[in-house]
């Protein structure tokens, strides 16, 4: 199915030392044409991990996960799957559990069909296939459901069979390609958190694909962000949201202020309009370099009067969005830049309205260096 | 004037309706006649019939030259329908997801034979067939039915295969299922409506087919053939009652294709 004619490196590298990887990726490269979907990624997923390809579209994360699944050939580098090499295995041969994007349940078939069909295409026993299609629906809670059709099923419902589908033959791994994309904001919340459960309970190996940083958030061991067919950083959730490696990762890791500034010493630097800003230390470079100074909405606090803090402007609200548990508020500060902060309804109140001034501070270490390229 | 105090229809809407009316009729008009006439008791084709009587049909089925006629008819046009079917469908697929060099000539040629007019077409399998020493044959038939027929099997499977969802199908590879397996256990049942559809085009193609089952069917007559010969020599009701027979069959055969070619039902 290659768009273009490819050459491939037959050049075989042996599998990561890990111990008993899951999955690994090695050096995979796939082009299509002059487009370059994949730029030569790495990556090892822990049994039992389950690890989120986070990226905006075109990122390359879903060329990724058909690679993993094979339905795509890479044009260099390897797939192994429990220390195998799988690269030109066909995806049959692969032991993939697989939930797609719009679930791709068999209309033609009953619930129970479709969940036996894996099964089936490995030979199992009529009365083992009863007894395990049973089993399955009783995991993903839909007991009883097995003789409808997928059409008589909820949005929700048909989630849950595809998930049954897909672990009920016991696979080595299991992808997730925006399974969510399709539910109500409630209904995919809910179903976001069974499917972590249910993946924790049975110790499933996991490769999620999502663009939603808070659905990876809320799922992953770790993450894995990619960026123009690469991984631009991985690491655990933690990891990501609070140490972004660079622009990319942080611009797209929620919602944050992030100000190019300048080096001025160890600890300092200087944004636009002048003002000096303090933040936590680590090697970024030498002074006079750029860095972007990354401060999420909620750090900032209202000081009060004589309070101090390493960073500390008087300033005046330019804009106030109103978001039900908490308010945004824009804030030009005095030496002439703006920040946006989030605050608690409660305490900054709906007291505070465009033109009022205040004095905000925050920490060095509520401040985080970014590489700026 | 309805109760409401409604005006009565515009002029236009009654021309609009004269104007269908007028279409219908013309298109029922055959019919209309026909049926009658294969129920008359009069020798010639006479309209109206001076009597009723089956004799035409009785006719129809103690005349073994009409029967043997139907039979070969019947047995070219279902070998035509399993063939063009085939070969239609793979050659769907090949069009639909294939990507190679020299794909859209590919799909010129394979809708040719809805092009080419059928008297030249004719004339170039019968030169093609007589080097090969097969005219009379029915086989020659169902090869020059064939190629008739797969341009309707290509457009009706090609259509329903480039708006399927593919996702069914890896779906289906990921599961366990080769390819082959996957298409005919998930993609085939879901496009049956079209398949259905297209098997009954190929039926008919081949079943209606008189020009290369003349210049091919040496003197192994098919029904079209025979109707002709009929026609041309002697003209009687049977012609009628044969005319009657073909609409039935092929009647029966459309409520076969709504009631099977209807969505995908539960299998088992």
């Amino acid at each position: 199915m290659g768009a273009a004619p490819s050459t491939r490196d037959s050049t075989h590298s042996a599998a990561p030392e890990t111990s008993g990887p899951g999955l690994a990726v090695t050096g995979v490269v796939r082009r299509f044409g002059a487009v370059v979907a994949l730029g030569g990624v790495d990556l090892a997923v822990r049994r039992g991990e389950l690890l989120t390809l986070l990226g905006p579209s075109g990122s390359g994360k879903t060329t990724l996960l058909k690679v993993i699944a094979g339905f795509e050939i890479p044009d260099q580098g390897s797939v192994f799957l429990g220390g195998q090499d799988v690269t030109f295995a066909a995806p049959a041969k692969r032991d993939i559990g697989m939930v797609f994007q719009n679930y791709a349940l068999f209309p033609h078939m009953t619930i129970a069909q479709n969940i036996a069909f894996p099964l089936e295409m490995r030979k199992v026993s009529k009365a083992a296939i009863r007894e395990r299609v049973d089993n399955a629906l009783k995991q993903v809670d839909l007991p009883g459901y097995g003789e409808r059709l997928p059409k008589q099923l909820s949005g929700g419902q048909q989630q849950r069979a595809a998930l049954a589908r897909a672990i009920v033959f016991g696979p080595s791994l299991l992808l997730l390609d925006e399974p969510f994309g399709a539910l109500d904001r409630k209904l995919r919340e809910q179903m976001q958190l069974e499917v972590r459960r249910l993946q924790q309970k049975l110790g499933l190996t996991a490769v999620f694909v999502t663009h939603d940083q808070e659905e990876a958030l809320i799922m992953s061991d770790r993450i894995a962000v990619m960026e123009q067919g690469r991984i631009a950083q991985l690491g655990t959730p933690q990891d990501i949201y609070h140490h972004p490696a660079n622009r990319f990762v942080a611009g797209f890791m929620g919602e944050s202020n992030l100000m190019q500034a300048r080096l001025t010493g160890p600890g300092t630097a200087s944004v636009e309009g002048g003002a000096s800003l303090r933040f936590a230390a680590g090697a970024v470079g030498p002074a006079g370099s750029a860095v972007g100074l990354l401060l999420r909405l909620e750090r900032p606090r209202a000081l009060k009067d004589g309070e101090a803090a390493a960073n500390a402007f008087a300033g005046s609200v330019v804009e106030v969005i109103y978001l039900g548990e908490t308010v945004k508020y824009r804030i030009r500060l005095d030496p002439g830049f703006e920040i946006v902060v989030r605050w608690p309804y409660r305490e900054s109140g709906g007291s505070l309205k465009v033109g009022d001034r205040l004095r905000v501070g925050w920490d060095a270490a509520d401040m985080q260096p970014v590489a700026w390229t | 004037m309805s109760p409401r105090g409604r005006p009565g229809l515009p002029a236009w809407r009654i021309a609009l309706y004269a104007w269908c009316g007028l279409v219908f009729f013309f298109l029922m008009m055959p019919l209309v006649i026909v049926f009658p006439l294969s129920f008359s008791s009069s020798p010639y084709l006479q309209f109206p019939p001076p009597g009723w009587s089956l004799r035409w049909y009785v006719a129809y089925v103690n005349d073994t030259a009409w029967i043997d006629a139907t039979l070969r008819s019947v047995k070219i046009a279902v070998s035509t329908t399993v063939l063009a079917t085939v070969l239609g469908t793979m050659l769907a697929f090949g069009l639909v997801r294939g990507r190679y060099p020299g794909k859209a000539l590919v799909n010129q040629v394979s809708l040719m034979p809805l092009i080419v007019p059928g008297i030249i077409y004719s004339i170039a399998a019968y030169s093609l067939f007589a080097q090969v020493k097969m005219i009379g044959d029915w086989r020659a038939i169902v090869l020059g039915h064939a190629v008739h027929a797969i341009p309707y099997v290509v457009i009706v499977v090609g259509a329903a295969l480039r708006t399927y969802d593919e996702a069914y199908e890896l779906a289906a590879m990921s599961l366990g299922a080769g390819r082959l397996r996957a298409i005919w256990r998930v993609t085939l049942p879901q496009i049956r409506p079209a398949l259905v559809s297209a098997m009954f085009l190929a039926f008919i193609s081949s079943f209606d087919e008189l020009v290369v089952a003349m210049f091919l069917g040496g003197s192994n007559m098919t029904l079209p053939k025979k109707m002709f010969d009929n026609i041309l020599n002697e003209i009687d009701p049977t012609i009628a009652a044969v005319s009657v027979l073909q609409v039935v069959l092929v009647s029966l055969l459309l409520v076969v294709v709504s009631r099977f070619g209807a969505g995908a039902k539960p299998v088992g």
